[in-house]
C-alpha cells in the first residue's frame, strides 16, 4: 500500500518533469526548424538525422513536438488556472450565501456537468472563436463545475467547524473566513485538483485541435498532428506514434501525480 | 448598567417530517426567554444537551437570528444599529466556546490567534503593538510568552482554554459568553479556569453569560441562575435562592444528582 | 491475592509502539460481586487499563503484567481463541460512545443475539427470548418495539440499556464499564446508575465502573482506585477514601469540584500545572510538580503504603505512617 503511493507520486512526478523539461528545452533549442518544409525528406524514417522522422511536408516531428508541448502546457495551465478560479469563487459564494441563490448557482453547475466535455467545448468554441484563446476559454469554462462543486462541498464541511463559529463571533467577514480561515484547510485538495485538471485539459485540448477547431496552423499541436498522420497511419505509423506517445505520459503523469498528492497530503491532513 | 437584554425572544427550527417527504416540522428550541445582562455579573444557564441553552447564548451574541422576540444592546435592537455600531457591538460581546481546541483553526500560531480579532475589530491597529498586547495577557492568563509561536495542537485543553480566554479578554469586551467552557477540560484544570474567570470579572467588570450542564459550576459562577429543559425556562432567579430552595421539579433533580449520598439523589430521580 | 477474585491484575505496565508509558504498574484486585470505581481525569489510564483486562487495546499499545487474571483464571497463559471464548463468556463491556458500539444497519436483536450464538450451543429462538427478557429487566418497557428497530431510532439512554443488556447476554461474572453514563443527560445517568446498582446487588456481577465523576462512584461503588497519570495512587473501601482521603491528589480532587452545598464566594481550591504526558516512566512520583503537600521525603523513587485494604502511592504518608 504505502509501496504504491509512493509510485504514483513519482512515476507522476517523474512523467510531469519530462514534459516540463521538454518544453523549456525547446525555447533554447530544437533540432529543426518546426515550421520548416523539406520536400526532399518527407517520410523519412527515425534516424540520426531526424531522431523521430518527418511528417508529409517533411518537417521535423521532434521538433513539432517540442514546440506543440509549449502551447499543451500554456492551454492546459491557463484554462485550469482561469477554471479553478472562477470555479473555486462561485462555489465558495453558494456556500455561504445559502438561500435559494445557493439552489440556483449548484442547480445551473449541476446542469453543466451533465454534457458531455467535449461536447461542451466543441460547443464553447463554436460561440467563442477557435484558436489558442478560444480553447483556453472553453476548456477554463468546462473546468468550472469540478472546481465549484468540490470547493461548495469542502465550504459546507468548514463551515460546520467551532473555529469558523468562532471566526463569525470576532467579526470576521464572511470573505476573510473563506480566505484566512478555510482556504489553508482546502489548499491539498484543490491543489490535488489541480494538477489532474491539467492532464484532463491538454487531453480535451489535443481533441479540439484534433477536430480543428483547437489550435490553427501553422502552429503544431499534438492533436492536430495525430489528425494530420491518420491519412498515412498505415504507411508510417510512427509518424502518429510520436505524439500520442507524448500526449499519453503527459496525461497520465498529470493524473498520476494528482494522485499522489491526494495520498500523500489529503489522506494525511484528515487523518 | 444593562448590556445585553433578550427580550421574550424563542427560535424555531424547522426540521425534515420522518414520516413525509416534503413536509417539514416546526422544531422548538426555545420559547420566551426574557434575561438581562449587567455589567460585573454573571448569569447562569444550566439545562441538557439539547435543552436551547446553547442556542440563547448564540442568540444574544447574533451567531442566530431569533425567530421571536428581540435582543437589545444598551436598549438598542441589535437588528437597528449602524454598521459602526455593530462592530462594536461585535467586539463588546466575545465567546469562550466549549472545545477549546476546536475553536481554533489548526493552521494558525497562537499569535495570529490572538491577533486576528484585534486586526478585524479595532480601529487602529498596529501588528507590533497588538503582538505585545497579546504577550501581556499571555501572561495574565498564565501562560508563557513562548506560546506565541505555537500552534494549538502543541498544546493541552486547560492551555487552549486559556488562550481562547486571551483572546476574547484582548478586545476588552463588555460581555463574554461561555458555551460550556469547561466541559471538555478536566476538573483539576476546570478549577483553574472558574478561578481565573472569576478574577478576571472581578478586575475588568465583564458580564458574563455561563452556559453549563452541571449544576456545581453554574452554582459557583452565577449571581442568576436560569434553569431551562426542553426549551423552555423552568426556573429563574437568584443564584441561591434557586440552589436553596428550588420551586420546580426538574431543578430538584438537578440539584439531587450533584449531591454525594445515594439517598439524595435518588430523591431527586424520583 | 485473594482465592475468590474476580479480577486481579498485578503490574500492568503499556507501552505506545513510540516507547512512551501509558500505564504504569497498575495492580487491582476486584473480589466476588464487589462494584470498583476507577477514578481518574483523562489521560490517567483508567481506560487503556480496562481495555488491556479486556485484550481489547489498539496494535500499537504493548500491554505486559506480571499476573492478569479473571475469576481464578489466567488470561496471559491462554492461547488466542481460548481467551477470546473466555472473556467472550465471563466478561461484560459498557462503552461511553452509546452510538459508536452498535452497528447502525443491524437491528437490535441481531446485535443482541450474535455474540451470544457464537459461544452457546443453543437455537437463535432461546437466544432472541432470552435478548428479550434482558431488555425487559433493564427496564424497557415495550422489548419487543426495541428488538425491531436500528440504534439510530433509540435515544441515547435507551441504546446505553440495549448496551447493557448485551452486556449481560451470556451471564457474565463481571462487566466493565468504561464511562457509562458520561454521554447522558442528567436524569438518563441517575436511571443508569441505578439500573448497574441492582445488577450489581441482585444479580450478584461484580462491577468495574471507570468514571471521572467522583460523585457517581463514591454513591455506588465498594471500592475505589484513583488513578492519575498512568499510575494508581490511591486505592480502598469507597467511603474510607472519599471521607478520609489519604493522597494528596485525592485530596485536590475531592476539593477542586464545585458543589451546591458550597458557599460560591469561597474560592475554589485549584490544582496548580497540568497532567504530565511524557516522562512517565520513572520511579519517582509524578503528582510532585503540582502537589501542594510534597516534602524532603518526596525526592527519589516513591515509597507506597500498603495497608489490608488501603494502598496509598506517597512517600510522605509512608513516612508520617512511619513504614
Amino acid at each position: 500500500m504505502k509501496r504504491k503511493r509512493s509510485f504514483s507520486l513519482t512515476a507522476g512526478a517523474v512523467m510531469v518533469a519530462l514534459i516540463v523539461a521538454m518544453c523549456l528545452v525547446s525555447f533554447v533549442w530544437m533540432p529543426m526548424d518546426p515550421e520548416k518544409m523539406d520536400t526532399a525528406n518527407r517520410f523519412a524514417l527515425p534516424g540520426a538525422q531526424h531522431l523521430l522522422g518527418t511528417d508529409q511536408f517533411g518537417r521535423d516531428v521532434l521538433s513539432r513536438i517540442m514546440e506543440a508541448s509549449r502551447w499543451a502546457l500554456l492551454v492546459g495551465v491557463c484554462s485550469v488556472t482561469a477554471g479553478a478560479a472562477a470555479g473555486s469563487a462561485i462555489g465558495a459564494a453558494a456556500a455561504m450565501l445559502g438561500g435559494v441563490l445557493r439552489s440556483v448557482i449548484m442547480r445551473f453547475i449541476d446542469g453543466m456537468m451533465s454534457f458531455p466535455g467535449i461536447l461542451l467545448a466543441m460547443m464553447l468554441v463554436t460561440v467563442l472563436g477557435k484558436g489558442i484563446l478560444g480553447s483556453v476559454l472553453a476548456i477554463g469554462i468546462f473546468m468550472i463545475p469540478t472546481f465549484s462543486r468540490l470547493v461548495y462541498s469542502m465550504v459546507l464541511e468548514n463551515k460546520q467547524r467551532l473555529y469558523v463559529k468562532a471566526a463569525q463571533s470576532y467579526g470576521c467577514s464572511r470573505r476573510r473566513i473563506v480566505l484566512h480561515h478555510m482556504l489553508p484547510d482546502m489548499l491539498p485538495r484543490l491543489i490535488t485538483q489541480f494538477s489532474s485538471s491539467i492532464g484532463g485539459a491538454v487531453l480535451l485540448e489535443s481533441s479540439l485541435s484534433f477536430l480543428g477547431l483547437g489550435i490553427q496552423p501553422p502552429t503544431p499541436s499534438w492533436g492536430m498532428m495525430l489528425s494530420e498522420a491518420r491519412q498515412f497511419v498505415l504507411s508510417y505509423p510512427y509518424i502518429a506514434v510520436a505524439p500520442g506517445v507524448v500526449l499519453l505520459i503527459t496525461v497520465l503523469g498529470f493524473n498520476l501525480l494528482g494522485d499522489g498528492l491526494n495520498d500523500r497530503f489529503v489522506k494525511r491532513s484528515s487523518r | 448598567m444593562t448590556i445585553l437584554e433578550a427580550k421574550r425572544v424563542g427560535k424555531q427550527f424547522a426540521v425534515k417530517d420522518s414520516a413525509s417527504l416534503w413536509k417539514k416540522k416546526v422544531f422548538q428550541a426555545l420559547e420566551n426567554v426574557d434575561l438581562r445582562l449587567d455589567s460585573g455579573r454573571t448569569v447562569g444557564v444550566v439545562g441538557e444537551s439539547g435543552s436551547g441553552k446553547s442556542t440563547l447564548g448564540e442568540i444574544l451574541g447574533d451567531l442566530q437570528h431569533p425567530s421571536a422576540g428581540t435582543v437589545l444592546y444598551k436598549g438598542r435592537d441589535v437588528r437597528s444599529l449602524t454598521k459602526a455600531e455593530y462592530r462594536q457591538f461585535r467586539r463588546n460581546v466575545q465567546y469562550i466556546f466549549q472545545n477549546p481546541k476546536e475553536s481554533m483553526n489548526p493552521y494558525f500560531t497562537v499569535e495570529k490567534i490572538l491577533t486576528e480579532p484585534m486586526q478585524v475589530l479595532l480601529d487602529s491597529y498596529d501588528a507590533a503593538s497588538a503582538r505585545r498586547r497579546a504577550a501581556e495577557m499571555l501572561g495574565r492568563v498564565g501562560l508563557a510568552e513562548s506560546a506565541l509561536g505555537k500552534y494549538p495542537s502543541e498544546l493541552s485543553g486547560g492551555q487552549c482554554q486559556r488562550i481562547a480566554i486571551a483572546r476574547a479578554l484582548l478586545l476588552s469586551p463588555e460581555v463574554i459568553v461561555c458555551d460550556e467552557c469547561v466541559s471538555a477540560l478536566d476538573v483539576s484544570i476546570q478549577a483553574q479556569i472558574l478561578n481565573l474567570l472569576k478574577d478576571l470579572q472581578r478586575e475588568f467588570g465583564t458580564a458574563y453569560l455561563f452556559i453549563s450542564h452541571d449544576i456545581g459550576v453554574i452554582h459557583y459562577m452565577s449571581d442568576e441562575i436560569i434553569v431551562v429543559n426542553h426549551g423552555h425556562v423552568v426556573e429563574q432567579g437568584e443564584g441561591a435562592a434557586v440552589i436553596r430552595a428550588p420551586k420546580n421539579d426538574y431543578t430538584r433533580t438537578l440539584i439531587a444528582s450533584a449531591f454525594f449520598t445515594r439517598e439524595a439523589a435518588r430523591c431527586g430521580a424520583l | 491475592m485473594k482465592q475468590d477474585a474476580v479480577l486481579n491484575i498485578e503490574g500492568l505496565t503499556v507501552r505506545a509502539a513510540s516507547g512512551d508509558v501509558l500505564v504504569r504498574d497498575v495492580s487491582l484486585t476486584l473480589g466476588a460481586q464487589e462494584c470498583l470505581g476507577i477514578a481518574g481525569e483523562s489521560g490517567s489510564g483508567k481506560t487503556v487499563t480496562a481495555k488491556s483486562v479486556l485484550q481489547l487495546l489498539p496494535p500499537d499499545l504493548r500491554a505486559s503484567a506480571r499476573s492478569l487474571s479473571v475469576l481464578g483464571k489466567d488470561i496471559l497463559s491462554m492461547t488466542e481463541p481460548e481467551r477470546r471464548r473466555f472473556l467472550g463468556c465471563e466478561v461484560g463491556f459498557v462503552p461511553q460512545n452509546t452510538v459508536a458500539y452498535l452497528h447502525p444497519l443491524i437491528k437490535v436483536k441481531r446485535q443482541l443475539t450474535d455474540g451470544y450464538l457464537c459461544y452457546h450451543d443453543t437455537t437463535k429462538r432461546e437466544a432472541l427470548e432470552r435478548a428479550h427478557g434482558l431488555l425487559e429487566q433493564v427496564g424497557i418497557r415495550d422489548a419487543s418495539r426495541v428488538m425491531e428497530s436500528y440504534p439510530g431510532e433509540l435515544s441515547g439512554g435507551m441504546r446505553q440499556r440495549v448496551n447493557i443488556a448485551m452486556a449481560l447476554m451470556s451471564d457474565p461474572k463481571l462487566i466493565i464499564a468504561d464511562e457509562p453514563t458520561t454521554a447522558l443527560d442528567c436524569v438518563v445517568q441517575q436511571q443508569v446508575v441505578e439500573l448497574f446498582h441492582s445488577i450489581n446487588t441482585q444479580r450478584h456481577v461484580a462491577i468495574v465502573m471507570i468514571s471521572h465523576d467522583l460523585n457517581l462512584i463514591r454513591r455506588y461503588c465498594h471500592k475505589v482506585a484513583v488513578m492519575y497519570a498512568g499510575q494508581v495512587v490511591e486505592t480502598g473501601d469507597s467511603q474510607a477514601v472519599f471521607t478520609s482521603p489519604k493522597h494528596p491528589y485525592t485530596k485536590a480532587l475531592l476539593s477542586v469540584v464545585p458543589r451546591v452545598d458550597q458557599d460560591p464566594a469561597a474560592r475554589l481550591s485549584e490544582i496548580p500545572g497540568y497532567v504530565p504526558e511524557t516522562g512517565r516512566d520513572t520511579d519517582e512520583c509524578l503528582f510532585r510538580p503540582r502537589c501542594a503537600e510534597c516534602t524532603q521525603a518526596c525526592s527519589g523513587a516513591v515509597r507506597c503504603l500498603r495497608g489490608a485494604d488501603r494502598f496509598v502511592r506517597c512517600s510522605k504518608v509512608c513516612e508520617e505512617a512511619g513504614a
